[in-house]
């Protein structure tokens, strides 16, 4: 199960490599926000298909509404001058992280009570 | 199996987009924020007033250290004339020029021998010549200035505290009108005098006069040397 996105992954970085696309420095901030909200859904969604909860409509629908509000704020800190991207990339970093260590607990082999 | 196929899409597309950032060329303006950007240009900014600040401040501090130049050397030029002028005047340098030459001999007497002039005729002499506007005198080899000291020790008249030779004396006297002068001292009471002590007085304009410089220390009772940093 959890080789699916290892090798959609790599399989992605390959081509994003490939296609060399160039966007302007102004976004880059925008992109880093886009990476960060995917790498939050796969996690989650790695972590609902272990505990076999998983949910398409929740999935994409928490994918969307993280992005739109990230980049919102992202948006609003840059026009008031206030970084409040930083918001988003801590909340979204934080939930990567319970999420991962989620996935470790879930993957790692049961003790025998 | 729905799962999987969506877990899988959206890791490619997290691939995608992490590949797109890996390729970003580090380190290159594009990479950066417009706020290094700006700061950047600001710099250049900076850095290129500061150079034309450099460039007008050595331009003005060698504009300055002409000025002092300048002035030290107006100044010590102004003060090197001031002291030829003052030098001039208190007869210290020689001075040549046209004048009349004032010779007074003695009358053809067979039993006196190294007839001198009297004293008291000669500054009579001289009141006369300062009094038609004489420049400068010399009498003999002795230049006349305002210290000038004319006694009589044993009947041998001193200028200057030097005797003065024997009858004949001849007399230079630097004058711009050395006809005029001529005329108005052929008449004046001086020569009269000097004629009736028995002593021939003839008087030539010449074309070039020359006049000794006054030899003495000059004395200065009421002066004293400025130290430097007075004021």
């Amino acid at each position: 199960m959890i080789w699916i996105p290892v090798v959609g992954t790599f399989l992605g970085l390959m081509i994003g490599i490939l296609i060399n696309v160039p966007f302007p420095a102004r976004f880059d901030m925008y992109v880093a926000l886009l990476l960060l909200s995917l790498l939050a859904t796969l996690f989650g969604g790695i972590r609902a298909s272990l505990e076999n909860t998983f949910h398409t409509g929740i999935c994409l629908s928490g994918f969307g509404s993280n992005l739109i509000l990230a980049l919102t704020l992202a948006f609003l800190g840059q026009q008031i001058g206030v970084d409040l991207y930083l918001a988003a990339v801590f909340a979204l970093g934080l939930g990567l992280f319970k999420n991962l260590s989620q996935i470790v607990r879930l993957c790692m082999p049961q003790k025998q009570a | 199996m729905k799962a999987r196929y969506l877990l899988f899409a959206i890791a490619v597309c997290t691939g995608v987009v992490g590949g797109w950032l890996l390729i970003q060329p580090v380190g290159d303006n594009a990479f950066e924020g417009e706020t290094v950007l700006e700061l950047r240009q600001l710099l250049d900014r900076e850095q290129e007033r500061a150079l034309a600040l450099n460039e007008s401040l050595s331009e003005y501090e060698s504009l300055l250290a002409d000025y002092q130049h300048e002035q030290k050397a107006h100044t010590a030029a102004a003060m090197e004339e001031t002291l030829e002028d003052l030098e001039k005047n208190a007869g210290l340098t020689d001075r040549e020029g046209g004048g009349l030459l004032i010779r007074i001999k003695p009358e053809e007497h067979p039993y006196e021998t190294d007839q001198h002039v009297r004293v008291e005729h000669l500054r009579r002499l001289l009141n006369d010549l300062n009094r038609y506007e004489a420049e400068d005198v010399a009498i003999g080899h002795e230049r006349i200035t305002t210290q000038s000291a004319f006694r009589e020790v044993n009947q041998i008249p001193h200028i200057n505290g030097n005797p003065l030779p024997a009858l004949p004396l001849t007399v230079y006297v630097l004058t711009d009108e050395p006809a005029e002068l001529k005329s108005q001292m052929q008449v004046a009471e001086s020569v009269q005098w000097l004629e009736n002590d028995r002593a021939n007085v003839n008087m030539t304009p010449a074309e070039a006069v020359s006049l000794p410089a006054f030899s003495q220390e000059l004395r200065m009772q009421h002066f004293s040397a400025n130290e430097e940093g007075e004021k």
